[in-house]
């Protein structure tokens, strides 16, 4: 369908290096969410990087996942909810009038808090994203682009032997890396990733964030975490959220070492949250 | 706790298991009185029914009065024909209704197609068999298993309906999240993530269906009517297991009554087939993929 009728907006930049000015890949500006007559995130302005690991951290509540959804738009499901403000992709508003939500969210891919693999085999859990958006429809062309993405998730050698199983017989982890793979497969430039560790193990939680340091070579990632020392660990720049406004965004070694903001500094020496 | 009084504390815990135990009891009598029902219903309809199973009773037509022998081959053959009417016309608006309240409207649209299809449902069936007298018999001039299956049909629809629109929902929002956030638009996450992960509850619900109107008698009296012979024309009156009972055990004869108890008994047979058969293939399947 977007091949058809590509939006301007929206096109993909064919030239691999993109000038200066759009070393910010995404930027909100002035963005308010709402659910109701409840607002839940006020006046939030940030921008993420080509190729950084941008880590959102905050208490429980605090907007940190809902401002992680404005950016591919998953919170426009929801009912009641409101978003003003705009979020901006190389440069394009992606909450435009007309800006095609499906074509975003094959640049903007998202991993979520729960595991989700489809109740189908693995091969097919892989290849939904391609399907729905008709990339490679070759036989050949598809089984190379699933096997490319299961090696980027690090999960290849695990499932080679068993594309055919159903992807609910995997552990937990391996099921987290099999969504990882689905949304790589689409080749998108953004990973959104929301908690992906949160309900695993501290191995599998280990592997995660070893791949999202590996993938970074090739994506930009915005992750939310709850868990300081993986903020800590891998991302470049972090942002901390309180009660729904952005307190303090920087770089995540001076953020957690030196914070600005006296919030910061008791979110991150564990005074509540 | 210090040093607890050991014969008051035996004394309750003997009475706490009392209880449990008395419980379980209790539990255990209302399942046994529940079930007892249906298997005196099943023993003696097959006692009763079995007699008049033979052959003759599966191949033949009936005879006239008077005459002996004769079978119920295009009763049964009448029922599977008025079934799969039903099903062809009712399954499908039944699972697209559902999946139109279930994924494409908002509450409020959904309560009140609810709301509209408890009420069809609570319908007495000759009312609807009634309607389709109306509506297709009068126009056709003719009674007809067309006119019988779309009365099947009718009742069969708010039942599908509400089955298929309670298993969407229950599809986990996780699935429908990965699909949109993948590029998926509303209706490819629809057609290709939730209806497959629903597949086995959406079969459930048109047997459902099945079952609700495998055992009509009412809607087919003035739609399906009846028929001594065989008769596969779906423009031509058409007899059915439930009719032919409902006949044959009203009249005065009592080798028509044996019939009418091997009747019902080849009708349970029937409706615990369709599910047999759809709950193995579907075993089979999900063993499969899912």
């Amino acid at each position: 369908m977007s091949d058809l009728h590509p939006t301007p907006a929206l096109a993909r930049a064919a030239a691999p290096a993109p000038p200066a000015a759009s070393a910010n890949v995404l930027e909100a500006r002035h963005v308010n969410f709402f659910y109701g007559a409840n607002q839940v995130l006020f006046d939030i302005s940030l921008e993420i990087r080509h190729g950084e690991i941008f880590a959102l951290i905050g208490p429980s509540g605090c907007g940190k996942s809902t401002f992680l959804r404005t950016l591919n738009r998953m919170n426009d499901t929801i009912p009641e909810a409101r978003f003003e403000g705009s979020v901006l992709l190389d440069g394009e508003d992606i909450y435009a009038p007309g800006a095609d939500v499906i074509s975003l969210r094959r640049r903007v891919g998202m991993i979520f808090q729960r595991s989700n693999p489809f109740p189908f085999s693995v091969r097919d859990n892989v290849a939904f994203g391609l399907r729905v958006n008709g990339l490679a429809r070759g036989h050949g062309e598809r089984e190379a682009v699933i096997e490319r993405s299961l090696r980027a998730a690090g999960l290849w050698d695990e499932v080679r032997d068993r594309l055919d199983a159903p992807a609910l017989s995997l552990s937990g982890g391996q099921q987290q890396r099999l969504c990882i793979a689905r949304a790589l497969a689409i080749e998108p430039e953004i990973l959104l990733m929301d908690e992906p560790a949160s309900a695993l193990d501290p191995i599998a939680t280990g592997r995660i964030e070893e791949l999202a340091l590996e993938l970074k070579q090739r994506y930009t990632i915005v992750i939310v975490t709850h868990n300081l020392q993986q903020a800590a660990r891998i991302s470049d720049r972090t942002a901390f959220f309180l009660s729904g406004r952005l307190i303090e965004v920087g770089r995540t070694q001076q953020l957690f070492t030196t914070p600005a903001r006296k919030e910061t500094e008791d979110y991150i020496t564990g005074r509540f949250g | 706790m210090m040093t607890p009084a050991p014969a008051a504390d035996r004394r309750r815990l003997r009475r706490r298991h009392w209880r449990s135990r008395f419980m379980l009891a209790l539990t255990a009598a209302a399942t046994a009185l529940i079930l007892a029902p249906l298997f005196l219903i099943l023993y003696y309809v097959a006692r009763e029914g079995a007699a008049a199973l033979t052959p003759a009773f599966f191949l033949q037509t009936p005879r006239p009065v008077g005459m002996p022998g004769g079978g119920m081959a295009n009763a049964i053959g009448g029922t599977l024909e008025l079934l799969a009417i039903a099903i062809l016309a009712g399954v499908p608006l039944g699972l697209i209704g559902g999946i139109y309240v279930a994924e494409f409207r908002r509450e409020r649209f959904a309560s009140g197609v609810r709301f509209a299809a408890d009420v069809l449902n609570g319908t007495p069936t000759i009312v609807v068999g009634l309607f389709i007298y109306a509506v297709v018999v009068v126009p056709m001039r003719r009674f007809s298993a067309l006119a019988g299956g779309l009365a099947l049909a009718v009742i069969m629809i708010p039942v599908v309906l509400r089955a298929a629109e309670e298993v969407l929902r229950g599809v986990p929002k996780g699935y429908r999240d990965a699909a949109l956030a993948l590029g998926a638009s509303r209706w490819r996450m629809v057609a290709g993530v939730v209806l497959p992960s629903a597949r086995v509850g959406l079969v459930s619900g048109a047997l459902l269906g099945v079952a609700r109107v495998a055992g009509e008698t009412a809607p087919l009296l003035f739609t399906a009517f009846n028929n001594s012979f065989w008769s596969g024309y779906i423009d031509q009156p058409i007899s059915s297991l439930t009719v032919q009972i409902y006949d044959y055990a009203i009249s005065p004869y009592a080798s028509w009554h044996a019939q009418a108890w091997a009747a019902s008994l080849t009708l349970i047979a029937i409706i615990v087939g369709i599910g047999a058969a759809a709950r193995l293939t579907f075993a089979r399947r999900r063993k499969g993929m899912a």
